[in-house]
C-alpha cells in the first residue's frame, strides 16, 4: 500500500483531528450528525440518502476509534432531511463542533482569515 | 621584359581590358560596407489593439514551462510572450489596461521542491515582470478555464480558485496589489464575477454560491442559491460567457441555461432554450471544445463551437461554429472552420474579429466575426493552446 | 475536502479489498475513492490515435483493443486523460520509477466486454516528474465538469496538500470495484 495510515495521529500539520477521531464524537450531537451529511463531500456524493445513511453508519462502526455503546444509527429520512439545506460555512462549523465535542486537535488555520 | 605591342590586339586580350574596365567602373556602384548595429535594443509595444489576442497555453507535455503568446489579429504579427511557470491558467488583464496579472505556480527545483503560488504583474508594453504578490500555495491546477480567475466587475479585486481538494477563493487588491484574504466555498468550484463586489462559484448540486465582498474584499455574504440545473439529467459546462447582466451556460445536450444578475445582485435562472432544433438533437449536434462559447455584447451575439457526437464527446473540438441573436435566441449564421476549433474569442469592438485555436494544433486561425469569412492563420503559436483573451 | 481526504487516504483501500457484499460496497468505494479528481489534459481520442498501439486505422476494420492496457482503447480507460503510465515505465497499476502516487483520484465507471461487468475504476496519478509524453489518451465517459470534482478528469490531482504537491507525471487505471 502506498503511503502510511493515519494511525492516529494528527493529520498534516494544519490538518487538524483525523475522522477516526471526528467521526463517533460528531454522531452523537445533533449538529454534529447534521454536519456529517451536510459535508460537500457526502452531501454533493451521487449515493442516494439511503446509500449515505448506510456508509455513515459504517464508517462510525467499523472505521472510528470510538465505538459508541448507544450510536443511534443514520436512517435514510433523517440523511435527507440534513440534505436539503446545503452547508457554506464548512470549516466553522467544524471548529465549532470540534471544540464542542472536546476532540483533541489543532483547529485548521492557514492565518489568513478564512471565511 | 617588353611584350610585343600586337599581343595587346588579341581578341582574349580585348576582353580581359573590358572586363576590368567595367571592374573599375562598377566599383564606384558598390554601397559602403553596413554599419555595426547597436547593442541592447529591446522592442517596445505600443497600446494594445482590440484585435489582439493572447493565447494562453499551460504547454501539456512540459508543464513547468507555461506560457502567454501574443498576436496582432489585423496581420497576424507575433508580438511577444511572456514566461508563465507551472500548471499556468490565464491571464488577467486589468481593465485599465495598465498591467496584466498572472497566477503562477513554481516548484524550487522546476518540477519538484517547495511550491510556491504568486500573482506576478507583467507591464504590458515591455512584457516584463514589474512585481509579485505571494498568495496561498492552493490555486486549481486544472484543464484552463476562464473561471480560474477573474477580475470583479470594477477591476478592483482578482479572484483566484483554489483546490487542494478544498475549495476556496483568493482575493487580491489589484490595486494596492496585496493578499486580501480567502474565502472558503465548500462544494463550489470557479469564479463568475457579477458586480464590482460579487460573483458566484458552481456548485455540485447544481446551485450556485452567491459571493458578495465589502472594500477590503472579505466576505460579507455568501448564499446557496436554489438549484439552477439538473446535474445528473443535463450539466451545464463550466465555459459560459457573461453578456450584460446575465452568464450564459450551455449544456451537454446543447441547450442555454442563462443565470441572470438581479439590481440587488441576486441571481435568477433565466429562460432555458436550444441550440439545436429536434431534427439537429436527434443527429447529435452538441456542443464541445475546451472554450467553447464566445460573446460580442455590443451585437448581442452569442458563438458555439459546435459538433455531432455522442454525450462522451463534450469536450471534443468541432469544424463549426454556429452563431446565434440573443435577442430573439435564434441561430443567424453558421460558419464552416478551417481547421477544428476547440477555443473561441471574439474581440470586443464594433468590427470584431474572431479567433480560433486548438490544443491538438499550434495555428491560429482568424475570421471576421461579422461575415465569418476567414482572413488569416498563423502558424507556430504554443505547444497545446488553451484560453484565448483579448484586451 | 478534509473529511474524505483522510479518510481515503487510510481505508477505503482497505475496504475495497475486502468487498465481498459487491453491490453497495461497490458503490461506496466508488463514493469513498472518488474524493480526488486528477487533472486531465482532455484532448478528443481520435487525435491521438497514434500514440497508442493497436489504434484503429481510418476506413479499415477497427481491431479491439479493449483488452489491451495500453491502449487509449483499454476498457479501463473511459473516463482518463492524461499520459499512460504503462507507457512510461509503470502499469496499469503501478507507478513509474521515482514517482508518487496521489492518494486521491477522480473515478469513471467502465464496462469490460470480457466479463460484461461495469468497474469502478480509479485514475491515481503519479507525479513528481515532468509529463511522461507518451501514449496521450482522453475519454470522457460520464465524466462531469469542475464543480462535480468526483468524476472530473479536468484536475490536476498532483497538486494541492495531498503528499502529492508535485508535477503530474502520468496516470494509472485501478479497479476499485464492481460497480453497482
Amino acid at each position: 500500500m502506498h503511503g502510511v495510515p493515519h494511525s492516529g495521529r494528527l493529520g498534516r500539520a494544519g490538518q487538524g483531528a483525523s475522522i477516526r477521531e471526528t467521526l463517533a464524537p460528531f454522531a452523537l450531537s445533533a449538529q454534529g450528525r447534521r454536519f456529517l451529511v451536510q459535508v460537500p463531500g457526502a452531501a454533493q456524493s451521487r449515493l442516494s440518502d439511503a446509500e449515505l445513511a448506510a456508509l455513515l453508519n459504517w464508517m462510525i462502526q467499523s472505521l472510528s476509534r470510538l465505538r459508541p455503546a448507544h450510536f443511534r444509527l443514520f436512517t435514510a429520512t433523517e440523511v435527507a432531511s440534513y440534505r436539503r439545506d446545503p452547508l457554506v460555512e464548512v470549516r466553522a462549523t467544524r471548529e465549532r463542533l470540534l471544540r464542542s465535542t472536546g476532540v483533541a486537535g489543532r483547529a485548521p488555520g492557514n492565518g489568513l482569515g478564512l471565511k | 621584359m617588353t611584350m610585343k605591342a600586337s599581343a595587346f590586339a588579341r581578341p582574349g586580350s580585348i576582353a580581359v581590358a573590358l572586363l576590368l574596365a567595367l571592374g573599375y567602373l562598377t566599383a564606384w556602384a558598390v554601397p559602403p560596407p553596413l554599419p555595426a548595429d547597436p547593442l541592447g535594443t529591446v522592442v517596445s509595444l505600443p497600446p494594445a489593439s482590440p484585435h489582439w489576442v493572447w493565447v494562453n497555453d499551460f504547454v501539456f507535455p512540459h508543464m513547468a514551462d507555461g506560457q502567454a503568446l501574443l498576436l496582432d489579429g489585423d496581420n497576424g504579427h507575433f508580438l511577444g510572450m511572456l514566461s508563465t511557470g507551472y500548471g499556468f491558467s490565464r491571464l488577467v488583464l486589468a481593465k485599465d489596461g495598465k498591467l496584466v496579472f498572472s497566477p503562477e505556480t513554481y516548484f524550487s527545483r522546476g518540477t519538484r521542491g517547495t511550491r510556491t503560488d504568486v500573482v506576478t504583474m507583467y507591464d504590458p508594453t515591455r512584457l516584463a515582470p514589474v512585481g509579485e504578490i505571494t498568495i496561498p500555495p492552493k490555486r486549481s491546477s486544472n484543464m484552463p478555464m476562464m473561471g480560474d480567475a477573474e477580475l470583479t466587475d470594477d477591476g478592483r479585486f482578482l479572484l483566484i480558485y483554489n483546490f487542494t481538494p478544498a475549495q476556496s477563493v483568493t482575493v487580491v487588491d489589484a490595486q494596492s496589489h496585496k493578499l486580501a484574504g480567502e474565502i472558503e466555498t465548500a462544494g463550489c468550484a470557479l469564479v463568475y464575477p457579477t458586480g464590482p463586489r460579487s460573483f458566484f462559484s458552481i456548485c455540485a448540486d447544481g446551485s450556485l454560491l452567491n459571493v458578495h465582498l465589502d472594500n477590503s474584499g472579505r466576505a460579507t455574504a455568501r448564499v446557496r442559491t436554489a438549484r439552477m440545473f439538473d446535474v445528473a439529467k443535463d450539466p451545464v459546462t463550466e465555459k459560459g460567457v457573461r453578456i450584460g447582466d446575465a452568464w450564459q451556460f450551455v449544456s451537454y445536450g446543447a441547450v442555454m441555461y442563462p443565470v441572470e444578475i438581479t439590481k440587488d445582485g441576486g441571481l435568477l435562472p433565466g429562460t432555458t432554450w436550444p441550440l439545436v432544433t429536434p431534427a439537429e438533437r436527434a443527429e447529435q449536434w452538441r456542443p464541445g471544445g475546451l472554450q467553447q462559447l464566445a460573446a460580442h455584447t455590443g451585437l448581442n451575439r452569442l458563438y458555439a463551437i459546435m459538433h455531432r457526437g455522442g454525450p462522451e464527446t463534450h469536450k471534443d473540438p468541432g469544424k463549426d461554429v454556429w452563431v446565434y441573436d440573443l435577442a430573439r435566441h435564434a441561430r443567424i449564421q453558421q460558419i464552416a472552420m478551417k481547421n477544428p476549433s476547440g477555443s473561441i474569442q471574439v474581440t470586443r469592438d464594433p468590427q470584431p474579429l474572431l479567433f480560433s485555436a486548438c490544443i491538438e494544433s499550434t495555428t491560429l486561425d482568424v475570421y471576421d466575426a461579422t461575415t465569418g469569412a476567414w482572413l488569416r492563420s498563423v502558424q507556430n503559436v504554443g505547444t497545446t493552446p488553451t484560453l484565448l483573451i483579448t484586451p | 475536502m478534509r473529511w474524505l481526504d483522510s479518510f481515503a487516504e487510510s481505508s477505503t483501500r482497505t475496504m475495497a479489498n475486502r468487498t465481498s457484499r459487491r453491490g453497495f460496497l461497490g458503490s461506496i468505494g466508488a463514493f469513498l475513492i472518488g474524493t480526488s479528481a486528477q487533472l486531465l489534459l482532455p484532448v478528443a481520442r481520435g487525435a491521438h490515435a497514434a500514440d497508442s498501439q493497436g489504434a484503429a486505422k481510418p476506413g479499415g476494420a477497427k481491431p479491439d483493443n479493449s483488452q489491451d492496457p495500453t491502449s487509449c482503447e483499454y476498457w479501463r480507460h473511459c473516463a482518463i486523460d492524461g499520459y499512460l503510465c504503462g507507457c512510461c515505465g509503470g502499469s496499469q497499476t503501478a507507478c513509474p520509477p521515482g514517482t508518487e502516487q496521489s492518494a486521491v483520484t477522480w473515478v469513471g465507471t467502465c464496462h469490460n466486454p470480457a466479463d460484461g461487468r461495469d468497474y469502478v475504476v480509479s485514475y491515481n496519478d503519479c507525479c513528481g516528474k515532468s509529463t511522461c509524453g507518451r501514449c496521450l489518451c482522453n475519454r470522457n465517459e460520464r465524466d462531469t465538469p469542475l464543480y462535480a470534482p468526483f468524476e472530473s478528469n479536468d484536475y490536476n490531482w498532483c497538486s494541492g496538500s495531498s503528499k502529492a504537491n508535485i508535477p503530474y507525471h502520468c496516470s494509472t487505471a485501478r479497479i476499485v470495484a464492481v460497480a453497482k
